[in-house]
């Protein structure tokens, strides 16, 4: 009985890091697209100035939060969000709407992954 | 280098955790986790891009659905038929059941091979046959081909006896000295008549008739 407990203890701890794992990366995730969604409308609105800024402050979030998130998701997709946020305060301004777009779509992709979807799983 | 350190200490543990049959004869299920942990742990060992975790958690959810099914195999026959199978009698009374050897997708050719490396060469000096769970065949000679053990010939019984080893590669062993029903006093009695310290001793051992297995440790 002693082997049960110890297997049925480890699964619950399974199966609450897998909780705890989906919501740090969904959290930390939004917490560095947030300011991107705002450079996003800004851009739309047409201040050029206010979306780099604000990329700028997500990419010291995304700073903040990536060795957690390089823990828990592949570090290709890791390594290819910190390099797009690092490109977007260099990126020519008919570029910056595309690639601002395009880097929080691979945000919302990271927390969409850890989610048990028909999708995930199959 | 720390990864695949980290991946192969969880690995042992997971085996031991498992048990020894792991390492032994293994039932369907059992061979399967094995496979399983030796590619799961492989890839994020060779592949510094993968977190850690992602080589760990499976490893984890296997060891644990391991766990569980094998208490609940052992505690509940349905599970254990499930995992396992059934054992398959396929000799009876020297004549070959083809029905359970069809059942059992094993061809004549293999059952006569499994029976050879029994050194069976007739299939009617066999009482009964059984293919287990695990593969192995065991068989049961009839009586008449069975060989002959020292009471069927008469011959002196000496008592058999299980061997405790005292002092292995120079390290006095105390659960072995006390499970024989000796003591240090003896120990270092036996030690002194020889001359030597423990620590010069390759192998001391005692079985349960008093007979002492003595190998000196080589310079």
């Amino acid at each position: 009985m002693k082997y049960l407990f110890i297997g049925l203890a480890l699964a619950g701890l399974l199966v609450v890091g897998c909780f705890w794992s989906r919501q740090a990366v969904t959290v930390r995730a939004e917490a560095v697209a947030a300011p991107l969604e705002e450079a996003l409308e800004a851009f739309r609105a047409g201040d050029a100035a206010k979306a780099r800024f604000l990329a700028a402050e997500a990419a010291v979030e995304w700073e903040r939060n990536e060795k957690l998130l390089a823990s828990l998701v592949s570090h290709e997709r890791t390594n290819g969000i910190g390099q797009a946020l690092e490109e977007l305060a260099l990126a020519p301004e008919e570029e910056l709407g595309s690639r601002l777009a395009g880097t929080l779509r691979a945000l919302r992709e990271l927390a969409a992954l850890e989610r048990a979807t028909a999708r995930n799983i199959f | 280098m720390i990864r695949t350190a980290a991946l192969y200490g969880l690995l042992i543990l997971a085996v031991r955790l498992m048990g020894k049959r792991q390492v032994a004869e293994m039932e369907p299920a059992e061979f399967v986790v094995t496979m399983l942990l030796a590619n799961l742990a492989s890839v994020p060992m060779q592949d510094n891009g993968l977190p850690l975790l992602s080589g760990v958690a499976p490893i984890l959810t296997v060891l644990a659905l391991e766990l569980i099914l094998a208490v609940l195999a052992m505690k509940l026959l349905p599970v254990r038929r499930l995992l396992n199978g059934v054992p398959a009698l396929l000799i009876r009374d020297g004549r070959i059941d083809q029905r359970a050897l069809a059942a059992s997708r094993v061809s004549l050719d293999e059952l006569e091979q499994k029976l050879r490396e029994k050194d069976v060469f007739d299939c009617a000096e066999v009482a009964c046959a059984i293919l287990e769970t695990d593969g192995e065949l065991t068989v049961q000679l009839r009586s008449a081909h069975q060989p002959a053990e020292k009471g069927d010939v008469g011959a002196p019984l000496s008592p058999a006896g299980l061997y405790y080893n005292i002092v292995a590669d120079g390290v006095v062993l105390p659960e072995n000295l006390r499970a024989a029903g000796l003591d240090r006093a003896w120990l270092r009695a036996e030690l002194a008549r020889r001359g030597v310290r423990a620590r010069d001793v390759f192998l001391l051992a005692v079985n349960e008739a008093g007979e002492l297995r003595f190998v000196e440790r080589e310079r």
